[in-house]
């Protein structure tokens, strides 16, 4: 595997003392993140995001197949990770680094395990048919912070994918094509979405958001998975820098402010998105 | 079959333990005769071995670091060891993860700085799951890691916590850890600071914080634990040298020739 | 699968050897201490652990109900599998780890599952039968460990209760119960209806007795064979070598032996060539020391304390 060169020690020394003066060498303040952005392709569930140089693309497709026996009841959601070298000389095709295998088990954890979604609502018929989902998130540029960019493309995706009406007459199962009937959300029951920490210098501070480089040099990083409604979904923070609690603690309420800042974010794209799409004929 | 209650109403969980109770801890130090340092740690019936080699010349050179050593993790999991049989591939991405984990926990606490370009090799051995997989291996680490010799800034001790309705429990079993939120944490008892948090089920904020402090606090109580043990361990170490040899150290299995 | 060992250590083991001095004190035939526990697993039906000196298998085994297909045949089913740790082999790549593991894998399935498919493994006939799965896992290696692995698995067989069932006829409306009987328990007639399959039809489901005790032994648990690896370096044999020792044999034959006496199987490891006479001499030697092992085995097993909890069964002779 080929290794990633280290930050050099001057680089080091510069991040490390801006940090302490409460400057990043991108001239943010520790607390602020970079901008997001969202676009939206053609098709319903295709979703592009950005943060600084950082991009991620979720593609949400729909299929319908059997349950397995064990959940008859429950449609099934399938999130797969696509990491290339596109997205940074360090990764490789086939063998899954460290970094990536916690990044993808944090997404399941985040929209899978929190039961984002509502599976039971993807059934159609019983131990016959359930609408299988495919969330794929395409990893496209690493510039930091992958996780936060990806769990909000996540979301987004989710939010705007729309799966074909359907209609059941005792067994028989119609699919409406988008041109006859308008295709419908998803039901999701919250919209959790990562956010980042890392904690730098010798004093730990705690900047959100880090870049690439940051995330090199930290002591330490930390995710917590929030919804709106203030409930934490999961929370990792594997190893690094020992913290005392109350330093965790702020952490997780910084987290809180920031989630809220990101579903508006979401939202509001969402909606915009909306003025220019004809989804509905009425 | 009748929902499971986490606590009755005589307030005691369902195996008898009161909300903040442990289960029985025990922990057994050089239970390898191949490894550096090895320790056995039980949490009732969650049983989990750490085996520690190095620190040694890496096998894989490429992987050395000039000034420090590298600290590999490998995790592997008994296909008896839960509720249903299961065989784990190596590949397997949460066995990955949970040692991605693990490494990243030990290698701020252990003074890697004084071995530079050698390896620190930890394998851990699950054999019993019965809840609380994340603490026992922590546990059962840094007991190998004390076992080695390997200098280390601190104890790492684990614990996890749950929260019913409004009761926060320590120490959950499987069954509790699929019906109630929970957190693992593991922290440096000298300095009292955090270095592992980590919770995968849906709680809100304001209930989080007395869960949390609390599994800190369990964690220091389980410190005194461990480090009676490791102080037993090297007390009897000492005697058997000042005796000259009289016991074998494992007297108390009573084998004889076929 | 050996550590590498110099010419000179070789040598000088082997000289050992033929003299009959080995570098442990013990003598040709001596093992070294044999340590037996069972119940060492709560979560698996039965469940073992054996050291021979510092070599250490623990092997569970786990019950899994399974339905039968059409042409399965009217037997019990057993799988297995044998995991070696890398702390019991730490100078192997992962590699040559898991073709070891294969190579051990297979050695329980060919000599120790096909015997385990005893009928009282169904539960109803044609439909349903427990799986046993038959796993072992390798803490520690220091020579021997066909011996110690068949040792394990053996007492986890004994230590294996199979849970006592009893037949359930679901009564549909309109038809009689068919009452053809049920595995190990007696039919009743429970008079539910059964919705998920296929109305009508009468099926056949059991359910779990409650008993005070733990549950049936496996028949035939008391014959299931042992093996035992002699040593062959010409004119001598040796038994329980160590890594070391096992280095220096150039023929090692495996010995499947029941302790009636039968012989399920033989293997020989090594690339040295064997004269049929010779053969001969070590199978005849070779029962003889396996009989007596499994029989002590036995007894030691018979003993009533030894059902509890990591206890262990204390000295072997």
């Amino acid at each position: 595997m080929p290794r990633e060169a280290e930050p050099s020690i001057n680089q080091r020394d510069f991040v490390f003392s801006a940090v302490q003066q409460g400057i990043r060498v991108d001239g943010r303040t520790p607390l602020q993140a970079r901008q997001i952005a969202i676009c939206f392709g053609n098709e319903l569930g295709w979703v592009e995001c950005s943060l600084g140089k950082t991009r991620v693309i979720a593609q949400v497709t729909a299929t319908v197949t059997r349950p397995s026996p064990e959940r008859p009841f429950e449609g099934i959601l399938l999130i797969t990770t696509e990491f290339s070298p596109m997205a940074s000389s360090a990764y490789e095709t086939g063998r899954p680094s460290e970094e990536e295998v916690t990044i993808s088990r944090m997404l399941e954890k985040t929209i899978r395990r929190s039961e984002a979604l509502d599976r039971e609502a993807l059934c159609i018929l019983t131990g016959k048919k359930v609408w299988a989902l495919r969330l794929t998130l395409h990893f496209l540029s690493d510039e930091g912070d992958l996780l936060d960019c990806a769990s909000v493309a996540a979301i987004t995706a989710l939010r705007h994918f729309r799966k074909p009406d359907v209609e059941v007459v005792g067994d028989e199962v119609t699919i409406f094509s988008p041109e006859e009937r308008a295709p419908v959300p998803l039901s999701l029951h919250h919209q959790p979405m990562c956010v980042s920490f890392a904690f730098l210098g010798p004093a730990n501070v705690l900047v959100v958001d880090p870049t690439h480089l940051e995330e090199q040099l930290a002591n330490g990083t930390m995710s917590i998975s929030l919804n709106a409604q203030r409930e934490i979904c999961v929370l990792q923070k594997a190893g690094g820098v020992a913290l005392p609690a109350d330093e965790v603690m702020r952490a997780v309420n910084i987290a809180v402010f920031r989630v809220r800042e990101l579903s508006d974010i979401v939202s509001r794209a969402l909606e915009e998105d909306s003025k220019t799409r004809v989804i509905e004929v009425r | 079959m009748s929902r499971f209650e986490p606590l009755n109403a005589g307030n005691l969980r369902s195996d008898g333990r009161r909300p903040l109770e442990l289960r029985s801890f025990s922990a057994q130090l050089t239970t390898h005769p191949s490894a550096d340092g090895s320790a056995s740690v039980s949490h009732g019936l969650t049983q989990v071995t750490a085996c520690v080699y190095g620190p040694r010349e890496a096998k894989n050179r490429g992987q050395t670091m000039h000034d420090r050593a590298l600290v590999n993790v490998e995790v592997s999991v008994a296909p008896w060891a839960g509720e249903m049989r299961r065989q784990r591939a190596r590949g397997d991405k949460r066995t990955l993860e949970f040692a991605a984990s693990i490494k990243a926990t030990f290698e701020p606490v252990i003074q890697t700085t004084l071995y530079p370009r050698s390896e620190i090799h930890i394998h851990i051995h699950v054999l019993q799951l019965d809840g609380g997989l994340l603490q026992a291996s922590i546990n059962a680490t840094t007991l190998a890691l004390i076992d080695a010799g390997i200098p280390m800034l601190d104890y790492v001790s684990s614990l996890s916590a749950g929260l019913y309705l409004t009761t926060a429990m320590l120490d959950l079993t499987s069954i509790e850890e699929s019906d109630l939120p929970s957190v693992t944490v593991a922290v440096l008892p000298r300095s009292g600071k955090v270095t592992l948090v980590s919770m995968e089920t849906r709680l809100h904020v304001d209930r989080f914080e007395e869960m949390f402090k609390l599994a800190m606090e369990g964690g220091k109580v389980l410190r005194g634990e461990m480090d009676r043990i490791v102080r037993e361990r090297t007390a009897a170490l000492a005697r058997q040298m000042e005796g000259g040899g009289g016991t074998k150290e494992e007297d108390k299995m009573d084998t004889d020739d076929l | 699968m050996a550590q590498p060992l110099s010419k000179a250590e070789s040598s000088y083991t082997a000289a050992g050897l033929l003299n009959s001095q080995r570098p442990d004190g013990r003598s040709l035939l001596d093992y070294r201490p044999i340590t037996l526990a069972t119940g060492v697993a709560p979560t698996a039906n039965g469940s073992a652990r054996a050291r021979i000196g510092d070599t250490d298998v623990v092997v569970a085994v786990k019950l899994d109900m399974q339905r039968m297909d059409e042409e399965d045949e009217e037997e019990g089913r057993c799988v297995c599998s044998v995991e070696c740790s890398p702390s019991a082999f730490p100078h192997l790549d992962r590699d040559a780890l898991s073709d070891l593991s294969t190579d051990l894998t297979d050695h329980l399935r060919t000599y120790l599952t096909p015997l385990l498919t005893s009928p009282q493994l169904l539960i109803i006939p044609h439909a349903r039968r427990w799986q046993l799965a038959v796993d072992a896992l390798v803490l520690a290696h220091s020579g021997n460990l066909h011996d110690t692995l068949f040792a394990a698995a053996r007492s986890a067989l004994w230590d294996l209760r199979l849970p006592r069932t009893r037949g359930v006829v679901y009564d549909a409306p309109g038809t009689g119960v068919g009452g053809d009987g049920s595995g190990t328990g007696s039919v009743e007639r429970a008079g539910v209806l059964d919705h998920m399959r296929g109305m009508g039809r009468q099926a056949v489901d059991f359910e779990l007795e409650d008993g005070a005790d733990e549950g049936l032994p496996l028949e035939g648990r008391d014959d299931l064979p042992v093996c035992l690896t002699m040593n062959l370096l010409s004119p001598v044999y040796y038994l329980d070598a160590t890594s070391v020792e096992e280095a220096c044999s150039p023929t090692r034959l495996l010995l499947f032996v029941r302790p009636s006496g039968t012989l399920c199987g033989i293997q020989k490891l090594g690339s040295a060539e064997l004269h049929p006479s010779e053969l001969k001499q070590a199978l005849q030697e070779g029962v003889k020391h396996a009989k007596e092992m499994a029989g002590t085995m036995n007894r030691r097993l018979r003993e009533p304390t030894t059902r509890s909890l990591g206890s262990n069964l204390g000295p072997f002779s």
